[in-house]
């Protein structure tokens, strides 16, 4: 599953975030929030694999 | 492949790579058709280096290192262009390597040809503060993805110690000459300056010249 479109990596230095491919939902989801804008590049917020590694 | 192997405690054979990061994977050549080409473009974009920590740098799907878009997200943020003429721009980097790690010392010197008293307070600023460079290569084949470069993205450039302006200089017309570049009192970059392309050359300077507009 894609999280990111359009590109390979996404960095937002206000956060310390950098979104890849397999970052975890809760990164995704705090990244939205700050910085709305990049919701363009999100293909979806929920990465399963990611997101049972967190626990 | 050269690969080592370790005992651990439990008997496991655990796999190490040959360096730090994996070793070289690609060699390089020379394109007689498309050589690559020296010189700059003579205009320098300098953006505050606390604006540039809040934008949004996004990178290439295939080659993740590849910057394609620095998108200025504050109220306000935008960057500056500081024109040359012939060569008065001239960016470099070299490789610093301590006892265990190492770096890179990014460095753009460049003149500004004016002198009044509104640059005078720009210049005095510049020397408080640190900033990210754009430097744009000249543009041919030759040159690849590698048109437009990104110095300091990382650590920053500061504003170096010597001569700034001698009056009667002829060779700098009386310009205030400007040497940016990382600390040696800080650390170091971790990287090379950091190509930036996205599609084609026109693109990318559409999103470079984007940099000199202020955010809304």
């Amino acid at each position: 599953m894609k999280l990111l479109k359009n590109v390979g990596r996404l960095e937002i230095k206000s956060l310390g975030i950098t979104l890849t491919q397999d970052s975890k939902s809760s990164d995704v989801e705090r990244a939205l929030k700050h910085e709305p804008t990049i919701s363009k590049f999100i293909e979806q917020t929920k990465i399963n694999k990611n997101d049972k590694k967190e626990k | 492949m050269n690969k080592e192997y370790i005992k651990v405690p439990k008997g496991i054979t655990k796999h190490f790579k040959a360096s730090a990061c994996g070793g070289i994977d690609v060699g390089a050549g020379y394109d007689c058709a498309n050589p690559i080409v020296a010189g700059v473009d003579q205009r320098l974009i300098l953006i505050d280096k606390s604006v540039f920590d809040r934008a949004i740098v996004t990178y290439d799907v295939a080659l993740e290192t590849l910057i394609t878009d620095i998108l200025l997200s504050g109220v306000g943020d935008a960057g500056f262009a500081f024109e040359g003429i012939r060569r008065s721009l001239n960016p470099q980097s070299a490789f610093v390597p301590a006892t265990v790690t190492v770096g890179y010392d990014h460095q753009v010197t460049f003149q500004i040809f004016e002198i009044s008293q509104i640059q005078k307070d720009n210049i005095e600023k510049l020397g408080l503060s640190k900033v990210v460079a754009i430097v744009q290569n000249v543009n041919a084949a030759g040159n690849e993805d590698s048109v437009f470069e990104v110095f300091g993205k990382d650590v920053g450039l500061e504003m170096q110690a010597g001569a700034m302006r001698i009056n009667t200089d002829i060779e700098t017309n009386s310009s205030y000459t400007i040497d940016l570049k990382t600390s040696d009192e800080s650390g170091k970059e971790p990287k090379l300056p950091t190509s930036w392309f996205d599609t084609d050359f026109a693109t990318t300077l559409a999103k470079v010249d984007a940099l000199l507009v202020p955010i809304p």
